[in-house]
């Protein structure tokens, strides 16, 4: 039971709620709904975020990850479902009683005002004492290394400067949760890779508890504590990075965090612990597998999981049909017999050999790392 | 449990601040804009002695000549000025725009300073200079020359050609300004160029902003109450016809007085209909990353060019400077008499204080009451969409298509009876301003908030300050600069208004432009000359202090 009380009260939670989530997760969503007319942006979403913890929304556009980012901030009604944070339900509180820090995809600095003032907004609008707002300013923009530039005006600021100053601004109110869209699609690629370093350690240091929106899987890869990969308005999967790149759940998250080749393939198990992978006519290879699947499937790797070799019969053939040197390493694009074409990258300090356009080769799978899915669900198969 | 059907109820009730504005701002309308159209729509309607509902008031406009003309004098007129104005206004503004004229911000204040004053005024500076004992007229007859007459409808063309190119003129600067030259490059490596790339995309790109131009011009000519009354003479229009019935003493005019109203509204509706359709969607917004540059001309081309453009906007100048010249000449009525003087502003001083008085704080009583609700109504429009306020914008958007003379007749007839009684009041004369000034402020408003990104407000919000306040903390002070530039034409368009004031003044509400009026009529040429030059200064002064507070980044059209 939800109790839905007059907008601006603080809710308190009801005894129904499920009380054991309660515990260790402040942050705590439940089948959360957001319609857009018949679209359901936010279709039934469920997931707990812990104390401190970097969480990361990952999904292409149009997932429903920042429309979700805004019903925790309350930019967005919520349809159905519910989010609490600790025992305060969040649906019906308006958005700035919610003591939530948010940074913006385009930093949204108040342009009439200094830095210093961008800073000071929330502290004045919850009476601090003049003497504390100087005080706590000023210790966040050194955090984000902004001291010497208090009195500037936002105009005369870089996008990276800006984008330090949106942060400052939303982490000197002491949040309960802190909010980022996208913060970084709009810095070039260096200056985002230092502010994703500034951000994770500021972060860290705080400890403060983080949703964090991106479409980049790299970003979500390098800066998260745990990911939350979503497609039209559902989670696909959640995990920590790792567990979500060696382990893809299904095609879809495979595909998305650093794009995989599939092959369509037969799966013919044989003994308890052995399957016969058939992927092309003539080739067939033996793996580990603990599942009793026979059909079927969809053969899932990353073009760095595979090695090649000299072919051979039985083997995985084809022909290197085009190359790009990029300093550290090769990318080779080898055309299957079934015309397929697959990417492989060989990494240069492990392998001197120099190939030329037309050479025949073989893949070879490093088993540990392949990923199987079954043809029909798109699920893996463990 | 799920409740949403319960928290939408609340949401759409909710006694919030929009909404609460939002039916203040219905119920003025109603009453100050809606009550009085169908006022006029009802009376319009009316026939016979006994009053009943029928069309013989249509019916007879459309059959008897002296009514019908004037419908076709209205159009012919409005038609051929707003041509001759974009065949002046634009291929000058292109010049100006392109090719490496001198004097580039000189030439835009003559041009600006030119439209400041109302048209009449430069109608009465051509009666001082061609009119039948005007200045040069005199000076020429001994010679034998007699110049083409000044009355008339090739009279009030010249006055509307040289009034109105000005609006062109800015539009297409502005217009080509914002155009990215890479389109116009892009043309040229496709082989395109000269006249066929000039037609087939620069015109087409900037057509949009230019017909909002010419729509805004032939809307003035139109609607335009002075210049014919004080130059049209034989040549009746519409609006002139309008007030003649009205004020006539003839019960029964004012019926006709309505459907003629109606009649020109209808037209007006027409007109924006057309530009609405040939225009459709097609609003290209350019940002205008990198804008072409500027062309070198030969010098032979140079120089005729350059005297072209100045010649024209100093022509256009002509009404203004001879209106500040008379100003200060001695004169015995009509008559200019050798020598100058401050004579005709003394007697202003002592007569006349009031008019000055009144035209000014009307304005900025008005001025106050349209930047509050064009700051409020445009935030309802942008960021609170829905039908109710798309309905408000079209409410708000209707008195450009209203005549001043039709709104001065409306709200006589609708407020000089209870309930509410207002004719002859300072107030009747505020709130015309108000209705009829507020499309230029509204319009820049909603440009300005559709540049604001939301997320500035959204980040106000999260750190705490609640929507309305931070309404009044970030989103009306990041409008501020949109308004004062709406607000500055408002303003000036305030001052010199005269078509609804020269129906709705009293003897204790003159304003400048109504004394000027009647001192014309008086033949004191030099007081309405003293006072027309007020206007004008008042204007200027008006400009300056916008380009100082907004640091020159502002701009007017």
């Amino acid at each position: 039971m939800v109790a839905y009380l007059d907008s601006g009260k603080v809710c308190h939670f009801s005894a129904e709620l499920g009380q054991e989530s309660i515990m260790g997760n402040p942050l705590y969503i439940e089948n959360v709904v957001k319609r857009f007319g018949d679209f359901n942006a936010v279709d039934g979403i469920s997931l707990e975020i812990g104390e401190g913890e970097f969480f990361t929304l990952l999904g292409p556009s149009g997932c429903g990850k920042t429309t979700l980012l805004r019903m925790i901030a309350g930019f967005n009604s919520v349809d159905a479902g519910v989010i609490r944070f600790k025992e305060k339900i969040l649906n019906d509180i308006p958005a700035h009683r919610r003591n939530i820090g948010m940074v913006f995809q385009n930093y949204a600095i108040f342009p009439h005002m200094s830095v210093f003032n961008n800073v000071a907004y929330g502290l004045k609008a919850r009476k601090v004492s003049k003497e504390d707002i100087e005080k706590r300013v000023i210790e966040v923009l050194d955090l984000v290394q902004m001291g010497e530039y208090k009195d500037r005006q936002p105009s005369k600021l870089s996008g990276g400067q800006q984008q330090r100053i949106a942060l400052a601004r939303a982490i000197v109110i002491n949040p309960d949760i802190l909010l980022m869209d996208e913060p970084l699609s709009n810095l070039d690629a260096k200056l985002r890779i230092d502010m994703r370093e500034v951000i994770k350690k500021i972060q860290n240091n705080l400890n403060i508890t983080t949703v964090y929106v991106t479409h980049d899987q790299e970003e979500a890869l390098a800066i998260s504590d745990r990911i939350a990969v979503m497609n039209g308005g559902k989670i696909q999967q959640i995990g920590t990075p790792r567990e979500i790149y060696q382990n893809p759940g299904n095609t879809f998250v495979a595909d998305f965090i650093g794009t995989s080749t599939f092959l369509d393939c037969i799966l013919e198990n044989k003994t308890k612990k052995k399957s016969l992978l058939k992927i092309l006519d003539g080739s067939e290879i033996e793996i580990p597998l603990q599942t009793d699947y026979s059909g079927g499937a969809v053969l899932a790797f990353r073009a760095e999981e595979v090695t090649l070799g000299k072919p051979g019969p039985g083997k995985l053939n084809g022909k290197i049909v085009f190359s790009t040197f990029l300093g550290g390493l090769m990318n080779y694009e080898i055309m299957l017999d079934n015309d397929q074409v697959v990417l492989v990258t060989e990494y240069l300090k492990d392998n001197e050999i120099w190939r030329n356009i037309g050479d025949e080769v073989s893949l070879d799978f490093n088993m540990s790392r392949i990923n199987l899915f079954d043809a029909v669900n798109k699920e893996v198969l463990v | 449990m799920k409740t949403p059907a319960g928290m939408n109820r609340k949401r759409l009730f909710a006694l919030d601040f929009w909404n609460i504005m939002t039916f203040i701002f219905f119920v003025l309308i109603a009453v100050f804009l809606v009550y009085p159209l169908v006022g006029l729509l009802s009376r319009s309607f009316l026939s016979g002695e006994d009053r009943s509902f029928g069309l013989s008031s249509y019916l007879e406009f459309f059959q008897l000549p002296y009514y019908f003309s004037t419908l076709w004098h209205s159009i012919i007129l409005t038609l051929v000025s707003t041509v001759l104005a974009t065949i002046v206004g634009l291929p000058m503004g292109y010049a100006v725009a392109r090719y490496d004229i001198p004097g580039k911000k000189m030439l835009n204040v003559m041009v600006v300073v030119s439209l400041l004053s109302p048209p009449f005024i430069g109608a009465y500076a051509w009666i001082v200079l061609l009119g039948r004992s005007g200045f040069l007229t005199k000076l020429i007859e001994p010679l034998g020359i007699h110049l083409p007459s000044i009355y008339g409808f090739g009279g009030m063309l010249l006055v509307f050609t040289f009034k109105m190119f000005p609006f062109i003129y800015m539009y297409v600067i502005g217009a080509l300004g914002s155009m990215d030259s890479s389109l116009e490059e892009a043309a040229e490596s496709l082989g395109v160029h000269g006249i066929k790339r000039l037609f087939t995309v620069t015109f087409p790109l900037i057509l949009p902003t230019l017909t909002a131009g010419v729509v805004m011009v032939l809307m003035t000519v139109l609607s335009d109450l002075g210049t014919p009354m004080l130059i049209g003479e034989g040549y009746k229009v519409l609006p002139v016809l309008i007030y003649d019935e009205f004020m006539g003493e003839m019960g029964g005019s004012f019926v006709m007085a309505s459907t003629m109203s109606v009649i020109i509204i209808v037209f007006s509706l027409t007109v924006l209909f057309l530009q609405r359709k040939v225009i459709g969607n097609k609003d290209y917004n350019m940002t205008g990353l990198r804008p072409p540059s500027v062309i070198e001309l030969k010098p032979v081309s140079k120089i005729i060019l350059t005297t072209a453009v100045y010649g024209i906007a100093i022509f256009a100048l002509i009404p203004q400077i001879t209106t500040v010249v008379t100003s200060f000449i001695k004169t015995h009525g009509p008559l200019f008499i050798k020598g100058f003087s401050f004579e005709s502003y003394r007697y202003i001083w002592d007569k006349m204080a009031d008019s000055i008085r009144h035209t000014f704080t009307y304005a900025t009583i008005a001025i106050v009451i349209m930047i509050f609700m064009g700051i409020l109504t445009a935030y309802l429009v942008v960021r609170r969409k829905s039908r109710v306020t798309a309905l408000l914008d079209f409410l708000l958007m209707s008195p450009y298509v209203i005549p001043g003379s039709v709104l001065g007749i409306i709200f006589i007839m609708a407020f000089n009876k209870p309930p509410v009684i207002l004719a002859g009041t300072a107030t009747i004369l505020v709130i015309s301003y108000v209705i009829r000034k507020i499309p230029f402020l509204f319009r820049s408003s909603i440009g300005i908030l559709y540049q604001l990104d939301p997320a500035v407000e959204e980040a106000s919000i999260s750190l705490g300050i609640s929507p309305v306040r931070t309404f009044f903390k970030v989103t009306a002070i990041l409008m501020l600069p949109g308004v004062v530039s709406g607000a500055v034409l408002s303003w000036i368009a305030s001052i010199n208004e005269f078509s609804s004031t020269i129906i709705l003044y009293s003897g204790h509400t003159k304003t400048i432009s109504v004394t000027i009026f009647t001192e014309i009529f008086k033949d004191s040429y030099g007081t309405a000359a003293a006072l027309g030059t007020i206007l004008t200064f008042a204007a200027i002064v008006s400009l300056v202090v916008f380009n100082k507070l907004t640091k020159g980044k502002g701009s007017v059209v």
